[in-house]
């Protein structure tokens, strides 16, 4: 299959902002890369959302964040928009860093990372909405290793608008901070709650809010209303500290993701340090 | 399987033969043989008689893909409806036809179609499968996909320079500068306002979470309401009251006033704060950018259309009855109750009678 001038090569993943796919790119592109994560908005995008995602589209590459997926291209075909981010060969897993002091470091180390950049999507005025292990993915640039956030949702909703919730799997349901689950609302303090999520998710293998019954969004969504969630307490304090600030309560969270990345920051230098 | 149903046809008024099948998602027909430029696809169509209408097929979210020379133009026409897309690969270029919902999408490719693969999307049962090897015969396992081979062509044309070949397609100059300055999301500094600002009348749960006052469960943490706690009403903020559930198995969280619509960030109250904007996708645009109002008064939901195009009709949960809401009449819901807008249908859940 074809989207616009890219060969569809397969489904990469479903998330709460629509299908990803994969695809080879164009030779216009002129990049080396086989492969490509193609973004389509699956709808017609009105005027006003064009105009928007546009207006993203050139932020996005202005700024050309290390700390986001690579933006390659974007366009619109029959008047659906598409967006191409290069493809990472590795992200976060659940339950990937159990004990181990370089891997807890090197999982604190990408957390940050994806932390700027969900503060750079912030001070461009949008909320990423979707943040869980799966979208931290795992750069390599000569050799070190960096966390960039992946699967941006742009363009999709203008100010004081949310969509539908329950998307994506059901599964992602558990990253989502309570007040989205309960009202909808997301911005920078529902991604630093789901930036504490899943720094926890890939630290542990507790689930906070433990096994999520999958029938319906609606029995997810209750579980998770009624359910407070439960931080592992096996893990090393000064994460569990960053962890907690990130599950309280609005107000009392970290003001910005820019924050949570410093303390994160700190915190890494200080893993298996004392033991 | 059980409910699939495959026949070969044979129309001899049209000279066409092939396979439809059928089944609860759909039809997909597929002409064995390039048919007679004369022959008029609706009318081949009409006259398979269980065929049903493109139209309809469209309306019950059915999926149809017909292949077969166009008419007007020299080429192969495919003609698609519903949840279905097709690869038409020619000697030079490969083209990808996807209809937008609710609509039927007519494709000419010209003359040199070496293949057709036709995709069900994912809301659609399989229905028959082949591949280029052996066309035409049905797999043993349902498979998504189907690949038709077309009769062989003589000369293949010229290939069309890139420009045409995509002109469906337009690319972002991203250079630019971004013609807005973006304005960064606030930081919560101060506490929520209470959800929706509303204070009301309610019971509270052995932690103190505010409830309504027929709660059996907390709405907010799941424990059972203390014995005493229902002799006692207090007043307190609001919590969210309950969900709509899209037949998508996706919900809308219901914290405050909203609206519903394709273009909601377009209303004034959603502009200045009043209400919460809830996008509802709909390419056909049947659904209007403004089309439903949600108001909270005390714990009741009440709807009202917004003079919608199309309307907006509600069934009684309680009572089974079917009504069509008048624009600006507002309507309390209760839980259970389904709202019929075209496309979408939302079924009111209310955390109290959980």
């Amino acid at each position: 299959m074809r989207i616009a001038d890219y060969d569809v090569i397969g489904v990469s993943h479903e998330g709460n902002h629509g299908t990803y796919y994969r695809a080879r790119p164009p030779e216009r592109l002129g990049i080396s890369d086989p492969e490509v994560v193609l973004k389509v908005l699956g709808r017609r995008a009105t005027d006003d959302e064009f105009k928007r995602f546009a207006n993203e589209m050139r932020l996005l590459n202005r700024l050309d964040s290390p700390y986001l997926a690579k933006l390659l291209d974007a366009g619109s075909v029959d008047g659906e928009v598409f967006m191409a981010t290069r493809r990472y060969e590795a992200s976060l897993n659940e339950a990937a860093a159990l004990a181990d002091d370089d891997a807890v470091r090197a999982t604190v180390e990408l957390v940050a990372d994806a932390a700027r950049g969900a503060h750079a999507l912030h001070e461009m005025g949008v909320a990423h909405r979707d943040i869980r292990p799966s979208n931290v993915l795992i750069d390599r640039p000569d050799g070190r290793r960096r966390g960039r956030l992946g699967d941006l949702g742009l363009a999709e909703m203008g100010p004081g608008v949310s969509a539908t919730i329950g998307t994506g799997p059901i599964g992602s349901l558990g990253y989502m901070a309570p007040e989205v689950v309960a009202e909808g609302n997301a911005g920078r303090g529902s991604d630093v709650w789901s930036l504490g999520a899943t720094l926890h998710a890939a630290l542990s293998d507790r689930p906070l809010f433990g096994e999520i019954p999958d029938r319906s969004v609606l029995d997810a969504l209750r579980h998770l209303a009624r359910t407070t969630p439960r931080v592992d307490d096996r893990l090393d304090s000064a994460v569990t500290d960053v962890i907690g600030q990130c599950l309280a309560d609005r107000t009392e969270r970290f003001p910005t993701a820019n924050d949570l990345a410093i303390e994160l920051d700190r915190v890494a230098t200080t893993i298996g340090a004392t033991t | 399987m059980n409910d699939q149903h495959v026949q070969y046809f044979v129309d001899g008024r049209h000279g066409a033969s092939g396979i439809v099948c059928t089944s609860p998602a759909g039809r997909v027909l597929l002409s064995e043989r390039p048919l007679d430029p004369a022959v008029d696809v609706d009318a081949l169509v009409d006259d398979l008689g269980e065929v049903a209408a493109v139209g309809q097929m469209v309306a019950t979210s059915g999926a149809l893909a017909l292949i077969a020379p166009a008419r007007s133009l020299p080429g192969t026409a495919v003609v698609l409806a519903g949840d279905v897309a097709a690869t038409v690969t020619t000697a030079t270029d490969k083209s990808f036809v996807r209809p937008v919902p609710g609509a039927v999408a007519r494709h000419v490719v010209g003359d040199g179609v070496a293949s057709v693969a036709v995709e069900l999307g994912a809301q659609t049962p399989s229905v028959v499968a082949g591949d280029e090897a052996t066309p035409w015969s049905l797999a043993s396992q349902p498979a998504r996909r189907l690949v038709v081979a077309a009769a062989p062509q003589k000369a293949a044309p010229l290939p069309p320079p890139m420009a045409d070949q995509d002109a469906r397609v337009k690319v972002l100059d991203l250079g630019p500068e971004p013609a807005e300055v973006p304005t960064p999301l606030p930081i919560d500094t101060l506490p929520p306002p209470a959800v929706g600002g509303a204070q009301v009348l309610g019971i509270r749960c052995p932690v103190g979470h505010h409830n309504h006052p027929d709660a059996q469960y907390c709405s907010s943490c799941g424990r059972r309401m203390g014995v005493n706690a229902t002799a006692v009403l207090v007043i307190g903020p609001r919590p969210p009251v309950g969900l709509f559930l899209t037949d998508d198995g996706t919900a809308i969280p219901i914290a405050g006033d909203l609206l519903l619509g394709r273009e909601p960030e377009t209303h004034a109250d959603v502009a200045d704060g009043r209400r919460q904007g809830v996008l509802l996708p709909d390419d056909s645009s049947v659904i209007s950018r403004h089309h439903l109002a949600v108001t909270l008064d005390g714990w009741d939901v009440a709807v009202s259309d917004l003079g919608s195009a199309n309307g907006t009709s509600v069934k009684s949960a309680s009572t089974g009855l079917d009504y069509r809401l008048q624009p600006g009449d507002a309507v309390t819901l209760e839980s259970g109750d389904l709202l019929d807008l075209g496309p979408i249908t939302l079924r009111l859940s209310l955390h109290h009678v959980a």
